[in-house]
């Protein structure tokens, strides 16, 4: 007979009446596993917390949005956005399924260049790009996507310094309908910069505009926008084509793309909220293939979507430290993980699974991370069953941004596990130590002593 | 001047050639000789052929056929067989002149009577034309034209050739081979072995198949004639007999394509020109002319008329496009035959977009049969050949479910069903079985139609013109359709239920084990993953040659280091082709968006044109990686030509020496959109020899930059210089 664990009593009010949505049975299983490694068995063997991503789960995704896209669209190219997660084995990952990289900073560069991406798969974009590595793109047949007009000058003046022509396109913004309107990078459509942009560029002769870009903004729930936005960009594609004779290359439509994660104050959970990949596809290519370029012409479609690739790939284990009950009377826990290492914790309402089996009855529950910092809440009220010290948790979809964004501030960054297509695990990052943080430090002689 | 002088030069040589359908230049030379035998006889030829040119010159004739002899060949028989026939004296000019005059004006307009019925016109008008003046000899004053006995000739040199070759005679030449040069030596008005040598000769150096079917000609006409008429009609067989080996050459040679099919057709009509002959002589004797070469022409263009007008084409085939040689045509027919038999008219493209699978082919097991059989249907599979994702309970879990439906190719929409509801998985309507259908007209009696559409999808209406690729509708699961997919099929009339065709799809990738293989004019089989081949922007403009376009290569071979120029013309019939003026070489090209490749190669193989005309055969302007083209090349590109005579008498039988191509994308910095590429090309002197040459075309910036060629050890590099 199996032992039956313990677990600490519930106190839990009756509901009477009629039947409600708010039942007492949760929406978690245990989770004890991923890809066929014990959540235990890996704690112990690279310590708590862990984030562990699954191969098969990005594979699986980006081979499902690549062929949304392709079913729909003749050329189509994904780059893997670096900024999303950056670790080498992941973008190699990507870069194995055919993904270029978009990197936003020269230390992403650098990073794509480190994994042997070719400098003409590479996408520069972001605002922050230094006369060097403008210089640096150039040489290597970067695509640079132009955010501001000092920029482009810059580029106009390295140019003429240079034998090779830089590859360049604009970063456009525009209205597509949703609130709020990102313009705040690249050149606005509606009152014309863009086109001034353009103009310039073409005018100048000193650069090559291949492609036009835009980036409507993040975790977009209306398909539609991506619609109006791959539009506006045909329109400004067409006449370029009418007004100076020049075909664009490709029309790189950035990310934004939502995945299954619960936004805060969504009332639907993330999974029914968000538009899967055909929605997106079919918003986007219909535009693209109605837009009045004929079949020869069509320009290459790029896209930058970084968090609906790897988002579900991604999971985080941890450990309870603790338990409490708050003056209030809710049920506090408190795990080894915090906003330190879940940054995304601050905008979703992220599904956690215990790792072991538990009973029906659940507590509304605070998850607290283990910071001295009082903003350092992870779930503010989640039903949670009743989870004793040291018992694990699986947190998930937490592949995007918490492995760029997160901070070394009061712990350590924990390890990094990738689990292979045949379910083997590999470290891809060390669990940090205290000379990750100090080999950077440099102690002036006379604080050498702390004369305490 | 020199233009001008160049062309009489060139119709001169033509005018003899032709006389055995040749061009060649040599086989010219050879039978001028001939005719220089007898003095008297080549010189009226020879001057009536001028008259003629420069007639057609004033008069304005198209001077393509003045120039290849077409129109010409027939004036110098007629000149011939005047100067065989009277003496030559300044009365004799004059008619000569006259003679030629009328011989080409019965050439020129029996060449447009007959053309327009695509019949031969032969030596009809040379037989015509002498006619008319043997039957105006004898009425004519009695000095106009004297009657000369041919076999005595005025001359000493002439009488020297004459004894020496019936010296011949008696050096144990068989007696068949000297009956068929003296045949041969009829065709010149002449019975002396020595121009039978000299004609036969040409012949060999001219064209291996044309002396193989003389001789075939000359063999089957004598075991006839030996077997209808007796032993004692052989003598006879020495004036008459060319007929027959004109007809071999003429049919199988000229006319139709060189094959035992062919061969075998000769044999049927050399007992009918006996019978011609015969009657002929009968019908015509009293009135003392000659028959000349009447037999076989009347015989030829029968023969001709009635293939032209068969039901069904098949072997013996007809020769559309005349290159003057019978080795020529046989090996371009046998090649446009491997490279573009299936090549159809209008190009059917598939209706998608990305990967899809063949769900069901042609005579498929659960719907394409009978009326129904070539069809094909199509869906979206994911890496476990499943056509859904988890748990494939809605219509939304199929991969293909409301993904775009193109059109096949440019047209009209003829036909649009639409309101019909997308069924339910599993389910199936057979009472709209079709679903919401759309029929596009892509040419006459050519409609293509996409069944099961997703209910309300349809963009167009009935009499919208669509663009090849154009956004249609979408995919859906409405009528006979347990789940998603795509109905194809094309089919002779708009009608929605009507019966398919056999129609091969234009162009098309297969994907098998990651690597790719282009399929041309073939139907895609069950089970397979097909894409739409995509157009690399890069190789069709690099290989988009335009007209007047020039192109310059610096070309390093290690020893020396040279510059070639090419220009791009277009030629009356709407070819296009590379030229290159220092090595008069030429190279016809044909392009669409999918597929580059030359037709043809004139000049100079020494040029570094042919070498990209080697390079560069079938290049595939869509890349996917891995993706190998193979082709073949006509029999003329082997290097091996010692084999080449014993390939040609054979070839209508048996060809040995099969020339292979190959090319494979080397490198490209990017499958997507490649701004630079490398292609690699071989070539193979057999199936499955090792390669005897390799070459690499670099193409960057949108241009063919450099061109490698690797050929026994030795590397020659061509830059494209601006």
């Amino acid at each position: 007979m199996k032992k039956v664990q313990y677990e600490r009593p519930v106190i839990q009010r009756l509901n009477v009446g009629l039947m409600n949505k708010y039942g007492s049975r949760t929406e978690f299983t245990p989770v004890t596993q991923i890809d066929g490694n014990a959540v235990a068995q890996l704690i112990t063997q690279y310590g708590s917390p862990l984030f562990v991503i699954s191969e098969r789960t990005i594979r699986q995704t980006y081979r499902q949005a690549n062929r949304a896209f392709k079913t729909r669209y003749p050329k189509v190219q994904f780059a893997w956005s670096y900024k999303t997660n950056y670790i080498n084995a992941v973008c190699n990952v990507f870069h194995q399924e055919g993904s270029w990289a978009e990197v936003v900073s020269g230390f992403e560069y650098s990073k794509a260049i480190y994994n042997g991406v070719p400098g003409n798969k590479i996408i520069f974009n972001g605002p922050d790009k230094s006369a060097e590595e403008l210089k640096l793109a150039i040489e290597n047949n970067s695509l640079i996507h132009i955010d501001n007009l000092d920029e482009l000058y810059t580029i106009n003046d390295l140019a003429s310094t240079l034998t090779k022509r830089p590859r360049v396109a604009i970063r456009v913004n525009m209205d597509t309908g949703v609130y709020p309107m990102w313009d705040r990078f690249g050149f606005n459509y509606e009152n014309g910069e863009a086109l001034d942009a353009i103009n310039k560029i073409v005018l100048n002769n000193n650069m090559d505009l291949v492609g036009l870009h835009c980036h409507i903004g993040t975790f977009m729930l209306t398909p539609s926008a991506y619609a109006i936005a791959a539009t506006k960009l045909s329109e400004l594609a067409i006449s370029i084509q009418k007004k100076h004779k020049k075909s664009i290359e490709y029309i790189d439509m950035g990310g934004g793309f939502a995945s299954h994660n619960t936004l805060k104050g969504s009332y639907l959970q993330g999974i029914d909220a968000s538009p899967g990949f055909d929605q997106y596809a079919e918003a986007i290519c219909t535009s693209l293939l109605n837009a009045g370029f004929s079949e020869g012409e069509l320009p290459l479609l790029i896209l930058e979507t970084g968090r609906a690739l790897i988002d579900e790939a991604g999971y985080l284990l941890g450990s309870v430290i603790s338990n409490k009950r708050l003056s209030d009377g809710r049920r506090a826990t408190i795990m080894d993980f915090g906003v330190n290492i879940l940054f995304t914790s601050f905008w979703y309402n992220h599904k956690i699974s215990p790792a072991q089996p538990f009973s029906q009855y659940t507590e509304d529950t605070v998850i607290y991370g283990p910071l001295c910092m009082n903003i350092d809440v992870v779930r503010e009220n989640i039903a949670f069953p009743a989870l004793k010290k040291n018992d694990q948790v699986v947190v998930h979809t937490v592949g995007a941004y918490n492995m760029t964004q997160w901070m070394q501030f009061i712990a350590m960054r924990p390890a990094v596990v990738l689990i292979d297509m045949n379910d083997k695990p590999h470290l891809i990052r060390k669990r940090e130590n205290i000379n990750s943080v100090q080999n950077e430090e440099v102690m002036p002689d006379y604080l050498k002593d702390c004369l305490l | 001047m020199k233009e001008n002088l160049k062309y009489i030069q060139s119709a001169i040589a033509g005018s003899y050639s032709q006389v055995f359908f040749s061009n060649n230049q040599w086989l010219a030379l050879f039978l001028l000789l001939a005719s220089f035998i007898d003095p008297c006889m080549g010189i009226s030829g020879l001057l009536s052929v001028i008259t003629a040119i420069c007639i057609s010159k004033c008069i304005g004739l198209n001077p393509a056929y003045v120039r290849n002899g077409w129109y010409t060949y027939n004036v110098l028989l007629t000149g011939m067989a005047m100067g065989a026939s009277f003496q030559f004296s300044w009365q004799f000019v004059f008619i000569l002149f006259i003679a030629a005059l009328l011989s080409l004006l019965l050439t020129v307009w029996l060449a447009s009577f007959a053309g327009r019925y695509r019949l031969p016109f032969l030596s009809l008008p040379f037989v015509l034309s002498v006619w008319i003046i043997f039957l105006n000899a004898r009425t004519f004053q009695s000095h106009l034209l004297i009657p000369r006995n041919p076999i005595i000739c005025h001359n000493v040199l002439s009488n020297y050739l004459i004894v020496f070759s019936h010296k011949l005679e008696f050096y144990g030449l068989h007696q068949i081979i000297l009956l068929y040069l003296k045949s041969m030596s009829a065709i010149f008005f002449q019975q002396n072995i020595l121009t039978g040598i000299i004609v036969a000769l040409g012949l060999l150096i001219s064209s291996r198949i044309a002396f193989f079917l003389s001789w075939l000609g000359f063999a089957a006409g004598l075991i006839f004639f030996r077997f209808a008429f007796g032993p004692a009609a052989l003598n006879e067989y020495a004036y008459t007999g060319f007929n027959y080996i004109f007809a071999a050459i003429a049919l199988a040679g000229f006319y139709l394509v060189p094959s035992v099919r062919s061969y075998l057709l000769v044999l049927v009509a050399v007992p009918i020109i006996a019978l011609f002959n015969t009657a002929l002589y009968k019908l015509i004797g009293p009135y003392y002319l000659p028959l000349f070469s009447l037999p076989f022409t009347l015989v030829v263009i029968v023969i001709m008329a009635v293939l032209n007008n068969r039901y069904i084409f098949k072997s013996p085939d007809i020769v559309q496009y005349q290159l003057y040689s019978p080795e020529k045509n046989l090996y371009a027919f046998n090649t446009y035959m491997e490279r573009f038999k299936k090549e159809t008219l209008v190009h059917i493209h598939l209706p998608f977009y990305g990967e899809w699978t063949v769900s069901q082919g042609h005579s498929g097991k659960h719907t394409h049969k009978d009326d129904y059989r070539f069809a094909l249907d199509f869906v979206v599979t994911d890496e476990h050949k499943q056509s859904f994702k988890l748990p494939g309970k809605t219509l939304s879990d199929f991969y293909c479910y409301s993904l775009p439906v193109l059109s096949p190719a440019d047209g009209e929409v003829t036909t649009v069903e639409d309101g019909v509801e997308d069924n339910t998985i599993g389910d199936v309507n057979l009472n709209e079985n079709w679903g919401n259908t759309l029929v596009i007209k892509h040419g006459d009696f050519l409609y293509s139609k996409l069944s099961h559409l997703k209910n309300g999808s349809i963009k167009v209406k009935v009499g919208d013109k669509v663009k090849r690729g154009e956004l249609l509708a979408q995919c859906g699961s409405s009528g006979r359709s347990p789940e998603p997919h795509i109905h194809f099929q094309l089919q002779n009339t708009p009608y929605i239920a009507a019966p398919t065709i056999n129609y091969p799809i234009g162009y098309y990738v297969v994907k098998k084990n990651n690597s790719f293989e282009l399929h041309s004019f073939n139907t895609p089989a069950e089970g397979e993953i097909i894409t739409k081949p995509i157009t690399t922007p890069l190789l069709k403009k690099a290989f988009h040659f335009i007209p007047g376009m020039k192109l310059n290569f610096a070309v390093e071979d290690g020893t020396k280091n040279y510059v070639e120029s090419w220009e791009v013309f277009t030629d009356a019939y709407n070819h296009a082709y590379l030229y290159c003026a220092a090595t008069k070489s030429s190279a016809h090209f044909n392009a669409d968006d999918t597929i580059f490749y030359f037709t043809g190669f004139t000049g100079n193989k020494k040029s570094l044109l042919y070498q990209f005309y080697l390079a560069a055969y079938k290049v595939v302007l869509c890349h996917y990686p891995g993706l190998k083209t193979e082709d073949k090349f006509p029999v003329e590109v082997s290097t091996k030509k010692i084999l080449k005579p014993l390939q040609d008498v054979i070839a209508p039988f048996h060809i040995f020496m099969n020339p292979v191509y190959s090319s494979t994308f080397k490198t490209s910095d990017s499958p997507e959109a490649p701004g630079k590429l490398t292609l690699q090309s071989k070539f193979y002197e057999q199936q499955h020899s090792s390669a005897s040459a390799e070459f690499e075309i670099e193409i960057f910036d949108n241009k063919i930059n450099k061109i490698t060629i690797n050929k026994n050890n030795q590397c020659l590099v061509a830059k494209n210089i601006a």
